[in-house]
Formats: structure tokens, C-alpha cells, sequence
């Protein structure tokens, strides 16, 4: 009988081997920087529509795997836009005299901002010199004097006129407590209640006229005071204009011209203007208490000159000195940064602010540009994203506390003018968060239409290749790492292409690479080398491993000790040996497991016990029932599969997932079936279909390296091995001692393609197809199991013709069939 | 002079308790008594008996009848405030006191009070006592009949700049001049004496003459002469030399109630006028 032939690989298809002689340079030093990307095309293009097209909702997402170089990447395309975008204007708080709780906004073309933070802090200065000696000087002074003194002499010239008057008509004037009241006099006397009535009653009534007219007179003299007052106040207040105008419009008028230009700083100057010019008494006051304090305050660290302040410019983002729109990285984003805040000051116990205090955020300060965040950081600070997405979406930018935003405190605070938003934002992220941002949030579509999606790996092309040279030749440049040589570059490719998992691919994770470059540097300083060589290269690799490993050691001492029980020799029924991967942080190895299959009389399913436990994840049990249907396809077309098989991962205790195992479950059935033992020196991995073929799984490196060192330590036969898919050649970049081996011929790999290769692998017994007459021919491994699951399905029918209702006693009549 | 005993007239208002504060200071510092006088006017009572009697607010101008008991209670609550403001800084500063409340004209009382005392102090402006008793003639008055000085005082509360003496050469003139020294002694090296006179000669005189009593007190005297001499003039000489309190002869020939008064009203700070005894 002829068998499936399958042929086993040779050295060359285990490993991808970089030639050093195909370089045409000796070491990296010989090489420049890369100019642009490599390997993201895709994601590269993205980034330019986005940076390209700059309208609403164009904001970008760059997605891919952390170390995919996606920061830089960005950085370095938006920054070529932002060269050729003009640069965004100055942004200044300025105090609103309308509105003192309103900071006004002003936008002066980029370093104007400086230039007037500085004329406005110079002009309060001379402003407060100008208005403290005009209102020190000896005309104003004599000025008010003689308003003063005009005022006072009134009412006193008034009064002592109607007392003068009293006193003829032989009164007194005389001052109560609250007023004043007039009595007649008699003998220089004030005359008594008595005496008075003793009077004629004519004379009473003349005396009584005339106090009563005296008081009526002074009634309307004393009301007459407060708009003697009032005119005295307006007078004073129009004296004090005077002074101040002609002291303050002079020094206004300079500016006023200097930024003729400036519209808004125009207005903002003849705001200015009329303010000192109406509060100029109160600001000298003001300025004289303050500098009585100074000495104290200046130690609080207080402004002395508060009342002059309001004049100051408060510059919240300076774009003197900028070449193009800004490109901002944010890499702290919370609320605060990210939209400016307000500052508060404590003063004498009270907490207090102004629009000096007003900080910008980091959208400010990208306004007209470019901002990058990354995205994890932006979802786990609290209101953060809430706050992005508002501003994107009302393309204005309230600075406003996060207690004010989610109305929680209603204090009196600043409500500063918004700014008016341009930026296009960037997030950078996991491709997870993206995909969950993209089903969660109705708004992240319409503010992020631009995906840029970073591959985690790329083609090993020539044109790939060159590139990727040359930015290990950059990254180690930049690091001041020694050269590499040739021999060195050709390990980092071929360690690169293992990190991809593909023969044909190299990473794009430059992260790990970059580590790497820096490690074999290390070694080769440590080893006293001028250049960095493979050598080098495989030592970093393996200290690498080596600082990863130790659950591996445990594992595979465990093992080799029996332990864990695992046969590397000798033949079994129903059991086989199974390869998982195990995961530790960036670090996997592979760990042969036994996995066996027990089979009796049943209704055809297949029992999977991890599944039953709870130890099993749903692609594993989807493995499992796929080996039913392919049994009872396969086998038994025309009569029910009548076993019941259980399977289970031997001295399992974490769970189990994935459907790498389903091939080598499907050879430990059809081993208990036919009963046929299974070579114990092969180990296998692969998925099948209901069609027997065998599909590719992940890990298959690991995978035979963890056998390969299990054999190793149990002692190499010279006929130990591993099964795996035919399509996971192409992944192969194997350790250099297993591809010594299998060029020694102490270990061999075998790709197959169908179950039917695989089982005659590991039993040494022929498969065959049905023959003409639809049969398996005798002495086949397929005839046997065809049989066995014939006989089954006899007892099968024999049972059922034995109960009454075989529907409802099949389940107890299988078990007892079982236990026979 | 030497000022032992102060009279102060004191009646809780704002004007007067700046009186009280400057002049306890005064007291303190010359180590003298002071005794606190509050006067509740005999005219006011009489004139509250009259069947018509009524006040018009000082500051409303509204008028309101009242009677004996309305003054009296008044009086009552405003002499109560009056003696704890009294007891209260005499106390922190450490003065000897006496405090009285008189019932009678207050001219006499406060003349009768200033019998025994060197320095009469009062309040100035609004319905203070000064203004009630007539500035400069009856300043004038009580100085003469009690041969003390009276002491106008405004809101100023403490005398801690150079004081402005009004020379004219007669004895009082040379009591102002001693008073200010005293004045100034400990808080200044300077008296600014403004010489006044009938001619320019003998103001000049009159200069040399107040610059050696000055000197004889190791203090130096910035003399300036006025011919003639117009109140109006000496209150901005004064105020141009910085004066915080200014010193002016009762009895000069040269001086009228008039001008004393002007003087009084004019200047910002206390104004002390000096008695002394009248040339016949």
C-alpha cells in the first residue's frame, strides 16, 4: 500500500538567512538617514489627506501597535505641513472695562502680542507717574483748594447770615445735638416757656412768626447743601478729568498710532484711555496705599501695583518667532491643559483672580495647527474627551473650570471671550480603542474621519529592505551607538523577521528593534568591539530570552522531571503530543502538552472536558465539534456516529484556547478508535476543517522550539519532530541549534496538508482513499476506524431495537454500554 | 509756659473725639492733667420749654418739635459716649483725668472749668463747640479770662510735623513762640516763625529776635515776615512749609478776631490760640 508522501524540511525553509555579501556597505556608519517612511504607505497617505485637507471633522486617529513608530511618523508629516501653513496669530486677555468678569480677546499678528504685553506694561507705569505728580501739583492743588473753599464758605456764609439776621430780630441761633433751633432772646438770656407765656399774646404771636420764619429759612438752606454738594463733586470731578487727560492722552496717543494698524488694539486703546481717564483720583489713591504695602506684599509675592494691572496685557500664546503653525504634543491631557484655565491667588484669606491669571491650554496653543494626544491618556483623564469633543464640535474654545462645566459651583468667576477654533487634532492610539471609539461613541465619526492605520509589519522588498537598513543605521546614529557591520545588520533583519513571524516580512514594531540595536551595542562595548557584529546581535538576543525565561525553565523542568508527564519516545494509544504557547508579557515560549482521547459507545459527541470545566474558551470548543462532523462525514456517511469520546489537555490547570490543538486531537480519536498507538516523538500542531485539511496556526516557532528542548533534555532519539501545517512554512525562523539539528538529522519537521498525512506520520500506518467500490482498502488505518465506528453503530441499533422507546432510553442504555 | 492742666470740652462728636485723641497725646507728652468737660447747655433747656420749640436737622433740614425731656435725653446718651471715649484713651494713654458734666452756658462753664487749667481744647466745625461759641472772639475770650490758650483742634489726630508760630514781638507773641517750641521739642529740629508787623523793618527785627529765643532752645527757626499781615497769607505759608499745627497770639495788636478766626477756619490742623495777660 502506498503512503502519503511528506516531505520533510530541509535547513533552508526553517530559516530566512539574511547574507551579509548582499550589503554594499561594511558598516552602518558607510550609510545615511532614511528620508521618510518605511512600510506604511497606507497609514503615511492617511496622514497626508488629513494634514492635507484641513476641514471640519478631518481629524485623524493613528492606530497601530505601540513601538509601529507612529509618533514619530505623524510628528514628522504634520510638521512638513505645518511648514507651509502660515503661522497662526497672538493670543491676548485684556481687561474688559464693559464688563470686568468678560475678559476680551485680542488676536495680533504673530509678535505683536509681545510688543504690546510690553508697551502696556511700560504705559501703566507712566501713566502712574504721570497721574500721581499732575494730581501732586501745585495747580491742581490750588485749583481744587479754590473749589474746596468756594463750597465750604457757602453754607457757613448762609447760616451766619439768617444768624446775624436772628439776632437782629432778637433771636438766637443755637446748635442741638441733631440740628438747630431758634428761641428769642431776652436780656442776653434765652427766654424761658415761662416767661414767654407771660407775655401778650400779641407779642407771643409775633415771636412765634418770627422763629417760625427763621426756621423755615434755615430748612431751606440746609436743604440746599446736598446740591451745593453735588456741584462742588461735579466740579471736582471735571477738574480731575481735565488733569487727567491732559497727563494720560499724550502717553495713549503714542500707542494709538504705533498700532494704527490694529483695529481691535485701537479700540482697546481708547477703552484704556477713558478708564484711567475716569477712575484717575482713584488710581492714585489706590496707588499710594499700595505703596505702603508693598513691603509686605512684595513678600507674599503680590503685585503692589494691583490697580494698574488691569492695564497690563495678559500674552496667553506667543507666536514670536514661528516659522510655520504650531505642532503641538500634549502628553499630559487633562482638562486643565487641554483648554486653559483659570488661576486663582490667595489674598488676605480670599481667593481672588483677574484676566491676568488666565492660562492657556494646549488647544490654544495649537489653534491654526496641529494637535497630537494619545488617546489612553485623553479616555482615562476624567472630562477630558467630553471637553475635546465639545470645542471641536462648536469650533470655539471656553476656558471654564471643570466645577463650572458640570455646574457644580456657580461662584462668581471669569467667563473669558472664546476663542474662535482651527486645529486639527491627532490621536494616537491602540487599534482596540479605536474600533471600541468607533461603536461607542456616536460623535467619534463625525469628529475623526481620517484613520491612519500603522501595520505592524511590512514586505521584506529590496526597496523595504534598504530602508530599514538605513534606519538602523539612523537610530543607532542618533543613540551614538558604535557601527554595526554587515554581519550584524543581516542578524537584525533575520531577527526582525522573526518578531514579524514571517519569512518574508520584518517588523514594523521599531520599538523592539530599537532595544535590540541598543542591547547588542552594549555587548559589544562589554565585549571590547569596535563594531557591533552578529555576534553581538545574538548574545543581546539571548540575554534577552534568557532575562525572560524562567517560567519556561520551571515549565520544562517540570517536564523533564515527570512531573508533568509528556512522552518524547515510544508509542501510545489514544494520546498524543499537543503544543500550546504560553504568553509572559512580551515574551512566548511553547510547552508540549499530552492530550488524549478516550472513546465508547454513544450518540456521537464529542466531549470536550476543558470545555465541560470551564477551562476552555469557545474557539477551542469549536475545534472540538468540528472533529465530529469531520468523523461522521468521513467515516460513517450513511449511519449515525455512535460513540461518545472525550478529550482533554492532561495536567491542564489554566485554561485553554485557540484551535491549534484540534489536529492533534483529531489524531488522538482516530488512535482510540482504530487503537493504534501514536509515535510519542512527534509532536503536532495545526487546526483541521470538516474536510480533513489542515489549516495554519500561530506560534509555530515557539511551538518547536519548546519541543525541540524538551527532547533535548530527555534525550534526542535522532527521530523526534514536529507536525505542522504546510501553511506555516512561510512563518519558520527558527533557532539556530533546532535548524543544526534538522540539518543533522536529529529532528525533523513535517508540513502536511490533510489529516490523512499527519495520521500516517504518527502511526507509520497507510491511510488511503476509498476505493472504487466506496470501500477503505484492508490494512488501512482508515478500514480500521471505519470499522470500529461501524461496530458501533450496530450495538447502537442493537440497543435501540431492544428498548421500547429508544429515543428516551438511549442516554441510560449508552452509559450501561459504556461501563461494559 | 509750662502746661499742666488741659480742660477738654468734649460732646462725642467725630470732631471732637480727634480732639480728644490729639490733645490726651499733648498731655502724655507734657506730663499734664486733663480733665474732661461736658456741658449741657442751659439755653438749649430753656429754649426746649418754649411752646413752639423745634430743631431743624443739620443734615435732612427737616423740622421736628421737641421739648425739655427730648434735650435731656439727649444730653444723657451723648455724655455717656462722650466719657467712655475719655475714660478709654486717657486710659491707654496713660493721663491723668478727671471727666465732669456741668449744666450751665457753655462759655462760662468752660471758662469756670479753665479757671485752674492752662489749655482749653476744642473740637472744629460742624455744630462743634468752637463753631457754637464763636471762633475767634470767643477763643479770644476764654484765653484772656482764663490766661490759658485755647486749642482749636480739626479731624488731625496726631501733631507730628513742624509747627507754625505767628510772631509779632508782644508778650503773647512771645508765649506763642515758647509754646511752640515746646510743641516741636523732641519731634523736630525746626519752628517756622511767621513774623508779622507794621513795617518790613521791624519784621525783620522781629525775625533776628524769634531766631535767637529759637536758638536758645538748640532748635532752628525758618523765619518768613508778612507785612501786612492777612490770615488768608499765613495759612498758605503755613501749609507750604508742611505745618501740622499752627500757633497764634490772642492779644496781638496786629491780629483781629476777624483774622484769627479766618485763621481758624482756614488752616487744616489744630490751631492753638495763646493768651496771656492783656497789655492795658
Amino acid at each position: 500500500m502506498a503512503t502519503l508522501r511528506v516531505e520533510e524540511l530541509g535547513p533552508a525553509a526553517l530559516y530566512r538567512k539574511y547574507d551579509p555579501a548582499e550589503f554594499s556597505f561594511e558598516t552602518t556608519g558607510d550609510l545615511d538617514d532614511l528620508t521618510g517612511t518605511i512600510g506604511q504607505e497606507r497609514a503615511v497617505a492617511a496622514i497626508e489627506f488629513a494634514a492635507g485637507i484641513a476641514r471640519e471633522g478631518y481629524n485623524m486617529f493613528a492606530l497601530g501597535v505601540p513601538g509601529t513608530g507612529r509618533h514619530s511618523v505623524v510628528r514628522q508629516y504634520l510638521e512638513k505641513h505645518a511648514a507651509q501653513r502660515p503661522v497662526p496669530p497672538d493670543v491676548c486677555y485684556v481687561h474688559n472695562f464693559d464688563e470686568s468678569d468678560k475678559p476680551r480677546l485680542l488676536l495680533l499678528p504673530a509678535g505683536s502680542g509681545h510688543q504690546l504685553r510690553r508697551d502696556m506694561t511700560k504705559l501703566a507705569e507712566r501713566v502712574k507717574d504721570a497721574l500721581t505728580s499732575a494730581f501732586e501739583s501745585e495747580e491742581y492743588q490750588n485749583r481744587r483748594q479754590v473749589i474746596e473753599d468756594e463750597f465750604k464758605e457757602r453754607p457757613r456764609e448762609e447760616l451766619q447770615d439768617i444768624e446775624e439776621r436772628a439776632k437782629e430780630a432778637g433771636l438766637v441761633l443755637l446748635r442741638s445735638p441733631v440740628g438747630m433751633a431758634f428761641a428769642p432772646m431776652r436780656e442776653g438770656e434765652v427766654m424761658s416757656g415761662d416767661d414767654f407765656r407771660k407775655l401778650p399774646e400779641e407779642e407771643q404771636q409775633e415771636i412765634q412768626k418770627k422763629v417760625e420764619a427763621f426756621q423755615e429759612e434755615a430748612q431751606k438752606a440746609l436743604r440746599q447743601m446736598p446740591s451745593w454738594d453735588r456741584d462742588r463733586h461735579t466740579k471736582v470731578d471735571e477738574l480731575e478729568q481735565e488733569v487727567a487727560e491732559a497727563a494720560v492722552v499724550p502717553l495713549v496717543l503714542e500707542l494709538k498710532e504705533k498700532y494704527e494698524a490694529l483695529k481691535d488694539v485701537a479700540f482697546y486703546l481708547e477703552s484704556v484711555q477713558q478708564d484711567v481717564v475716569d477712575r484717575a483720583r482713584e488710581l492714585v489713591q489706590q496707588s499710594e496705599s499700595s505703596e505702603e504695602r508693598s513691603a509686605g506684599a512684595a513678600g507674599r509675592g503680590q503685585d503692589p501695583d494691583l490697580a494698574f494691572t488691569k492695564y497690563h496685557v495678559n500674552l496667553v500664546v506667543d507666536n514670536k518667532g514661528a516659522t510655520g503653525a504650531p505642532v503641538v504634543h500634549e502628553d499630559h491631557p487633562t482638562y486643565d491643559n487641554l483648554i486653559g484655565r483659570i488661576e486663582h491667588m490667595a489674598q488676605f484669606g480670599a481667593l481672588t483672580t483677574n484676566f491676568n491669571h488666565i492660562k492657556a491650554g494646549s488647544l490654544h496653543r495649537a489653534n491654526g495647527g496641529y494637535l497630537m494626544l494619545d488617546a489612553h491618556k485623553l479616555l482615562s483623564t476624567p472630562y477630558a474627551w467630553d471637553a475635546l469633543k465639545r470645542a471641536l464640535e462648536s469650533h470655539r474654545l471656553r476656558i471654564e473650570s471643570l466645577g463650572q462645566a458640570l455646574s457644580m459651583v456657580s461662584t462668581v468667576s471669569l467667563d473669558p471671550e472664546p476663542l474662535e477654533l482651527t486645529v486639527q487634532v491627532v490621536l494616537l492610539g491602540e487599534p482596540m480603542l479605536y474600533y471600541l471609539l468607533a461603536q461607542h461613541d456616536p460623535d467619534f465619526e463625525e469628529l475623526f474621519k481620517v484613520a491612519s492605520d500603522f501595520d505592524s509589519q511590512m514586505e521584506a522588498s529590496a526597496d523595504n529592505r534598504e530602508g530599514y537598513v538605513r534606519l538602523l543605521a539612523e537610530l543607532a546614529r542618533r543613540d551614538r551607538l558604535r557601527p554595526f557591520d554587515r554581519t550584524a545588520v543581516a542578524r537584525m533583519l533575520e531577527q526582525s523577521a522573526r518578531l514579524a513571524g514571517d519569512q518574508e516580512k520584518l517588523t514594523a514594531r521599531i520599538g523592539q528593534v530599537h532595544d535590540l540595536l541598543r542591547e547588542a551595542d552594549y555587548f559589544a562595548g562589554f565585549n571590547g568591539g569596535e563594531t557591533v557584529t552578529a555576534q553581538h546581535v545574538e548574545q543581546a538576543i539571548e540575554a534577552q530570552i534568557h532575562r525572560s525565561d524562567r517560567i519556561r525553565e520551571r515549565v520544562h523542568e517540570q517536564i523533564v522531571h515527570g512531573t508533568v508527564m509528556v512522552d518524547v519516545e515510544g508509542a501510545k494509544v489514544g494520546q498524543v503530543n499537543g503544543l500550546s504557547v504560553l504568553m509572559m508579557g512580551n515574551f512566548a515560549f511553547g510547552q508540549p502538552s499530552r492530550l488524549t482521547a478516550r472513546v465508547r459507545l454513544g450518540q456521537g459527541n464529542v466531549v470536550d472536558i476543558e470545555r465541560e470545566v470551564e477551562l476552555g474558551g469557545p474557539i477551542h470548543s469549536k475545534g472540538v465539534l468540528i472533529l465530529a462532523g469531520y468523523l461522521g462525514a468521513h467515516y460513517t456517511p450513511d449511519r449515525p456516529l455512535s460513540l461518545s469520546a472525550s478529550l482533554v489537555f492532561e495536567q491542564s490547570y489554566g485554561g485553554v484556547d485557540g484551535d491549534s490543538a484540534s489536529a492533534a486531537e483529531l489524531f488522538a480519536l482516530h488512535s482510540a478508535i482504530a487503537e493504534v498507538p501514536i509515535k510519542q516523538s512527534l509532536a503536532v500542531t495545526g487546526s483541521v476543517n470538516q474536510h480533513g485539511q489542515v489549516q495554519a496556526i500561530g506560534g509555530a516557532n515557539e511551538k518547536i522550539e519548546g519541543f525541540f528542548d524538551i527532547c533535548r533534555a530527555k534525550g534526542m532519539t535522532g527521530n523526534q519532530g514536529v507536525i505542522l501545517p504546510a501553511s506555516n512554512v512561510r512563518h519558520l525562523m527558527l533557532r539556530r541549534d533546532v535548524v543544526d539539528a534538522v540539518a543533522a538529522g536529529r529532528f525533523h519537521i513535517y508540513p502536511i496538508e490533510t489529516v490523512d498525512q499527519g495520521l500516517e506520520l504518527l502511526t507509520g500506518m497507510p491511510t488511503a482513499a476509498r476505493d472504487e467500490s466506496g470501500e477503505y482498502p484492508p490494512g488501512t488505518l482508515n478500514r480500521l476506524v471505519e470499522e470500529r465506528l461501524m461496530e458501533f453503530a450496530e450495538k447502537r441499533r442493537a440497543f435501540g431495537a431492544k428498548g421500547a422507546d429508544a429515543e428516551d432510553a438511549e442516554p441510560e442504555s449508552t452509559g450501561e454500554a459504556g461501563n461494559n | 509756659m509750662r502746661i499742666k492742666r488741659i480742660v477738654i470740652a468734649i460732646d462725642a462728636s467725630p470732631t471732637s473725639l480727634a480732639a480728644l485723641e490729639a490733645t490726651a497725646e499733648l498731655a502724655a507728652r507734657w506730663d499734664a492733667e486733663i480733665l474732661g468737660v461736658f456741658v449741657e447747655d442751659t439755653d438749649l433747656l430753656r429754649m426746649a420749654t418754649l411752646p413752639f420749640a423745634g430743631e431743624v436737622g443739620s443734615h435732612s433740614g427737616s423740622f421736628r418739635a421737641i421739648d425739655a425731656k427730648d434735650i435731656q435725653r439727649q444730653f444723657h446718651s451723648q455724655a455717656e459716649r462722650a466719657r467712655k471715649a475719655f475714660e478709654s484713651t486717657v486710659q491707654r494713654l496713660r493721663v491723668r483725668s478727671s471727666f465732669e458734666v456741668a449744666r450751665g452756658s457753655v462759655k462760662e462753664e468752660l471758662l469756670d472749668a479753665l479757671r485752674d487749667a492752662d489749655l482749653l481744647s476744642l473740637g472744629k466745625g460742624g455744630r462743634s463747640l468752637a463753631a457754637r461759641l464763636g471762633l475767634g472772639s470767643n477763643a479770644r475770650a476764654i484765653a484772656t479770662a482764663a490766661r490759658g490758650s485755647v486749642l482749636v483742634h480739626s479731624h488731625i489726630r496726631h501733631i507730628i510735623g513742624p509747627v507754625a508760630v505767628v510772631f509779632d514781638g508782644s508778650d503773647a507773641g512771645h508765649r506763642a513762640l515758647a509754646t511752640g517750641i515746646e510743641l516741636t521739642r523732641g519731634y523736630g529740629p525746626e519752628v517756622i516763625v511767621l513774623c508779622i508787623s507794621e513795617t518790613r523793618e521791624l519784621a525783620q527785627e522781629l525775625a533776628s529776635l524769634a531766631s535767637e529765643v529759637v536758638a536758645a532752645d538748640n532748635l532752628k527757626a525758618q523765619c518768613r515776615h508778612l507785612t501786612p499781615a492777612d490770615a488768608p497769607r499765613l495759612v498758605r505759608l503755613a501749609r507750604f512749609y508742611g505745618a501740622d499745627a499752627m500757633v497764634v497770639p490772642a492779644h496781638s495788636p496786629i491780629l483781629s478776631d476777624e483774622a484769627i478766626e479766618s485763621v481758624i477756619t482756614g488752616f487744616s490742623g489744630p490751631v492753638l490760640v495763646t493768651g496771656g495777660t492783656e497789655k492795658s
